[in-house]
């Protein structure tokens, strides 16, 4: 059996700007076998630390990918990371989207900001297998125009699948609708009796598409949530991502909101944060 | 039942370091008096007159305070996995059940190779308690004062005499050539066993509340709590079951450690992450750190609860915010039955 503590040092192939403050890190399919939509890995820059990171591409692409988001120390040596330079990777880890779950089911899903990515990674995979599922959908939200993620590759998909897109603020060139996502998800649009939601993007985010999907008549088993959390070994060892009798990284970071209510209400800590 | 000498066990010392063991028992520290465990030679150089408990659990063995676990030196990663020969003589009980707790922790679901590797090849020589201090608990805990299972060898010193039992096969092997105690021994035995019970503090709340944790999020306990912990991780370090690590980097200029280390999930940087903070306050802390010890949903794998009594808590928590106090609240809160 493999390590799980002993990282592959794999050369990044290609580093592509995704917006002023995301880039996206790609690695040779090779990495490991096969991973499902959802997974994350550990990234090590190493002399720095390791993160754990949503695998953005689907199984059945050329690269293995990362989408990026430079907020802290690790992501910020991550960024002065070129092509040709080398990192060590773990994985893959996690249940990723109970996919197998939802044939003959339209799917919806929703994203905020850097969230996208493991949903980008289910949707390519979806499409690949479009004849299991009624339909795809895709509502995505960034703060401006200059901050969604996979401008060019979004609208390609549009022609695909509907895409909805929103701005908290617009810009002139801006056509497109302004507000959070929430408020692109209207009832035309989805029909909660045959559809799964999987969400993904910060906290606040979130709580308010559970919400909103709640009153448009989604049950809690009908929506997932993929999860971020502190965590340090991937593996259910170092307890940092123990969320009530889960542990983020094992029997997550993929949750239907119908788990998530019960930690919310009686274990220790604030899941939307 | 086996009856042995101190010099019986200068051999059995003798034996050991000849079959490669690194033997290590209690020491008392020269400033301050706190037990650790120290590497000894010989039998005699173990400090028992006065020891009760180490300072730190024995869990420092296979889990280290601070170790790396992976050198880059060069392009070329290495695994620091360390599998060394040793004994652990004169654990006492509830330590040992504190580490099977780790066992099944470490080793069961994915296991860890760190750990795995640190902790075969262990032989564990359990020394039952005839001198329990007031914070000692292990009675209500079902981990003492004597070892039911998981060790290899259990010492009960009667003074004049010691007597021995085997748990396993492999201290089997070295009690087989001692003499049978007698009637008169096991008797002796049975009556400071009897008496060593009798020896506890009272602790009408302990054993109810112990298993039947069931506080709600927004109950008073956990804020009441919350206002004396001084957010230290003194009670984390010391805890026999707590298993939380942080992983870091070491930078030499080239040559690069990964480390592992202890961590507290009192502190503020367990649960941080870049822009929000699921755990801000003490109070949910100190409920993420009890259900961790209590909680039967998050005990289930273990088969029992992750408290051992061993009373460490009690003894470096400065503010009372350890699980004596928690005990008393849920006391005060649901009323004994």
């Amino acid at each position: 059996m493999k390590h799980v503590f002993k990282p592959t040092m794999a050369v990044i192939k290609k580093v592509v700007q995704e917006t002023p403050d995301t880039k996206s890190f790609f690695f040779k399919r090779d990495l490991w076998d096969n991973h499902k939509p959802g997974q994350f890995a550990e990234l090590w820059v190493p002399g720095t630390g390791e993160i754990p990171l949503s695998i953005a591409s689907s199984p059945d692409d050329e690269f293995i990918t990362f989408t990026v988001k430079k907020v802290g120390s690790v992501t910020s040596a991550l960024f002065e990371k070129k092509e040709g330079d080398t990192i060590g990777i773990r994985g893959p880890f996690g249940n990723g989207f109970p996919l197998e779950k939802f044939n003959g089911r339209e799917l919806v899903f929703v994203g905020g900001g850097i969230g996208l990515p493991p949903l980008m990674s289910t949707i390519i995979y979806a499409l690949g297998r479009r004849e299991s599922f009624q339909g795809i959908k895709l509502f995505y939200g960034a703060r401006t125009p200059a901050d969604l993620v996979y401008r060019d590759q979004l609208e390609k998909l549009s022609e695909k699948i509907n895409v909805y897109l929103t701005v908290d603020q617009g810009t002139d060139s801006w056509e497109g609708s302004v507000g959070v996502v929430t408020e692109i998800i209207t009832p035309e649009r989805v029909n909660p009796d045959n559809s799964v939601a999987m969400v993904c993007g910060p906290g606040i985010m979130m709580y308010f598409t559970v919400k909103k999907l709640m009153e448009l008549g989604f049950k809690p088993s009908n929506i997932y949530l993929s999860l971020e959390h502190h965590m340090k070994c991937a593996v259910g060892k170092c307890g940092h991502c123990r969320i009530g009798p889960y542990y983020v990284c094992v029997d997550g970071p993929i949750f239907s909101y119908e788990t998530l209510k019960e930690v919310e209400e009686k274990f220790a800590g604030d899941i939307w944060e | 039942m086996k009856k042995l000498t101190a010099k019986d066990f200068e051999n059995l010392f003798e034996n050991w370091r000849n079959e490669g063991y690194e033997i290590y028992a209690p020491q008392r520290a020269p400033y301050g008096g706190d037990f650790f465990f120290e590497k000894v030679e010989s039998f005699h150089q173990c400090e028992f007159d006065g020891f009760v408990n180490t300072l730190k659990p024995p869990k420092d063995f296979f889990f280290p305070q601070d170790a790396p676990t992976l050198k880059l030196y060069r392009k070329k990663l290495e695994l620091t996995e360390i599998s060394k020969k040793k004994i652990i003589f004169g654990i006492r009980p509830c330590d040992l059940e504190g580490l099977l707790i780790l066992d099944k922790f470490y080793l069961g679901n994915i296991t860890d190779p760190f750990y795995r590797a640190r902790r075969e090849n262990t032989l564990l020589v359990t020394f039952a308690c005839f001198n329990p201090l007031p914070t000692c608990f292990c009675k209500e805990a079902n981990a003492g004062p004597v070892a039911k299972r998981g060790f290899d060898i259990q010492v009960f010193d009667l003074g004049d005499v010691y007597l021995a039992e085997a748990g396993s096969d492999k201290g089997r092997r070295y009690l087989e050539k001692f003499e049978e105690a007698g009637e008169d021994l096991l008797k002796k035995l049975e009556e400071e066993n009897k008496k060593t019970l009798e020896k506890f503090s009272p602790r009408p709340w302990a054993e109810q509340n112990l298993y039947n944790f069931n506080i709600s999020k927004d109950s008073g306990i956990w804020r009441e709590l919350g206002k004396y912990c001084l957010k230290c991780g003194g009670c984390n370090y010391l805890c026999p079951t707590c298993s939380c690590f942080n992983t870091y980097d070491l930078n030499y200029g080239g040559y690069i450690e990964q480390r592992r280390e202890w961590d507290s999930c009192l502190l503020e940087g367990y649960h941080r992450m870049a822009g929000s903070n699921p755990k801000p306050d003490a109070a949910s802390r100190m409920q993420f750190r009890f259900e961790c010890k209590l909680s039967p949903e998050i005990n289930k794998p273990h088969g029992r609860i992750s408290c051992t009594g061993c009373g460490r808590c009690i003894q470096t928590c400065i503010g009372d915010a350890h699980i004596e106090s928690l005990l008393i609240l849920m006391d005060k809160e649901g009323g004994r039955k």
